[in-house]
């Protein structure tokens, strides 16, 4: 028998939603991710980031249950809405496709639409739409679920400054209603949204601190500069982890 | 979830393939009908075909990433798998109908005498089995069990032949030609029980190889 969900260390009061136990991925006989262990509380936001090819992806997929691992376990049942990085327009209009995808939401999706500035039209079949509107599509469709985990693979890919803020924003959202969110982040938009955030090199975590995102966000763009504004940003939709790494 | 998969699949037009076997099996039908257990016999084959055809076509109908978000929707890609082969079951059967239909409206007096609701229940029934094999086959075919397109259509035609030449298949079709039904019970509570577990190992599949 494995250990029970409740055994293990979450940041919260209550179980985590999901947690990854010593997870081994191998895909085509190449290990992808390594003996790697990370756990969700509800209420949490975890940022994945980290190289190309380093198993960020994998990870979101081990989490969301769509892909099992080689060794270890995922332990937990959430209900998920996952975010793929990239999709092929599926065929419907957007209206038609938002109102298919599932039915039981916590929200209109136009709503968070609206607040994402989705400019497309959505009487008008997917593949119409820029990537920009298709991924907010995406976003909202997530985000107006009922999910009590929302994975998002490249979470601010494709979104315009507006649009990263109000996904900062839903997170913070997420958050409050005591849902999950794991995403993966190349740039510094939106892992200034995170609770935590967890490095992965070579598929094995290699930080998974609030405190490394200073250094991330000074390793991937460079400039202090972009860090104050990363920092005013993040004040201004009141994280709480903010004056810790200022 | 089944609607969903339905509505993406109608917009395809993925569908337009069965639809025309269906079409050519009828105006052969209809130039020279046979009994009714005769012409249900014929349409077998052909029900088979198309159930295949749409349980890949609803199975290929998007890419992987999309599919992975409605895998999370439905809880696993198993789960995904399971309401794609019901969707096509339900494809299947309706537009099986047109043949079962016009097999019973067009046909001709049977060599002997046989019960209306004999033939009505043997034709359902067949149907049904059809259907069911054609899910059975096609699930184990489309993404994320097999991704190469030429595999899926040799392994399918492939699937069909050892289908027609199985010796229990074989004894049941030439008995509906003759006008009886002998054999038909059976082959329908094989065909379902098969096309279960064919769905089952699609979705563990589906689980490992997604």
């Amino acid at each position: 028998m494995g250990r029970p969900l409740s055994s293990f260390p979450s940041h919260g009061s209550s179980p985590p939603l999901v947690a990854l136990d010593a997870v081994t991925v191998r895909l085509g006989g190449r290990p992808i991710l390594h003996d790697l262990s990370l756990t969700l509380a509800p209420g949490e936001v975890i940022g994945v980031t980290g190289p190309n090819g380093a198993g960020k992806t994998t990870l979101l997929r081990v989490a969301a249950n769509l892909l099992r691992p080689s060794a270890g376990r995922r332990i937990g049942h959430p209900t998920l809405a996952y975010v793929p990085a990239a999709v092929e327009p599926p065929l419907l209009p957007a209206a038609t496709w938002l109102g298919g995808v599932r039915r039981d939401r916590r929200v209109a999706p136009t709503a968070v639409l609206e607040q994402l500035a989705f400019d497309g039209d959505l009487g008008r079949p997917c593949r119409e739409l820029s990537f920009g509107n298709l991924r907010k599509l995406l976003l909202a469709d997530a985000f107006s679920s009922r999910a009590d985990l929302i994975v998002v693979d490249e979470a601010a890919e494709g979104l315009d400054s507006h649009g990263a803020a109000a996904l900062l924003a839903l997170m913070a959202e997420t958050r409050a209603r005591g849902a999950g969110v794991l995403f993966t982040e190349q740039q510094t938009q939106t892992i200034v949204g995170a609770d935590r955030v967890a490095v992965i090199r070579q598929g094995q975590l290699t930080i998974e601190t609030a405190s490394a995102i200073a250094e991330i966000t000074v390793s991937l763009r460079g400039p202090a500069a972009n860090v104050g504004e990363l920092t005013r940003r993040g004040t201004e939709i009141g994280f709480r982890y903010v004056t810790e790494r200022t | 979830m089944i609607l969903f998969n339905l509505r993406l699949t109608a917009r395809s037009m993925r569908w337009l393939g069965a639809a025309l076997l269906v079409l050519i099996w009828s105006s052969f039908t209809i130039s020279d009908p046979g009994s009714a257990l005769s012409n249900a016999s014929s349409a077998f084959m052909v029900v088979v075909a198309i159930t295949c055809w749409l349980t890949i076509a609803v199975g290929n109908v998007d890419d992987d990433g999309h599919r992975e978000l409605l895998a999370a929707v439905a809880g696993s890609p198993a789960r995904l798998q399971r309401s794609r082969a019901i969707s096509a079951y339900v494809a299947g059967n309706a537009i099986a109908l047109v043949p079962t239909v016009v097999g019973i409206a067009l046909a001709a007096t049977p060599s002997r005498p046989v019960s209306n609701v004999r033939i009505y229940g043997a034709c359902v029934l067949l149907q049904l089995a059809a259907t069911a094999i054609g899910v059975g086959i096609g699930t184990l075919l489309h993404r994320p069990v097999v991704r190469n397109g030429g595999v899926t259509l040799l392994v399918s035609i492939g699937a069909l032949v050892v289908l027609v030449l199985l010796p229990p298949v074989q004894h049941v079709l030439r008995q509906l030609n003759d006008d009886r039904t002998g054999g038909l019970l059976v082959l329908s509570a094989v065909a379902l029980g098969a096309a279960v577990a064919a769905v089952a190992a699609s979705g563990a599949l589906a689980n490992r190889l997604n």
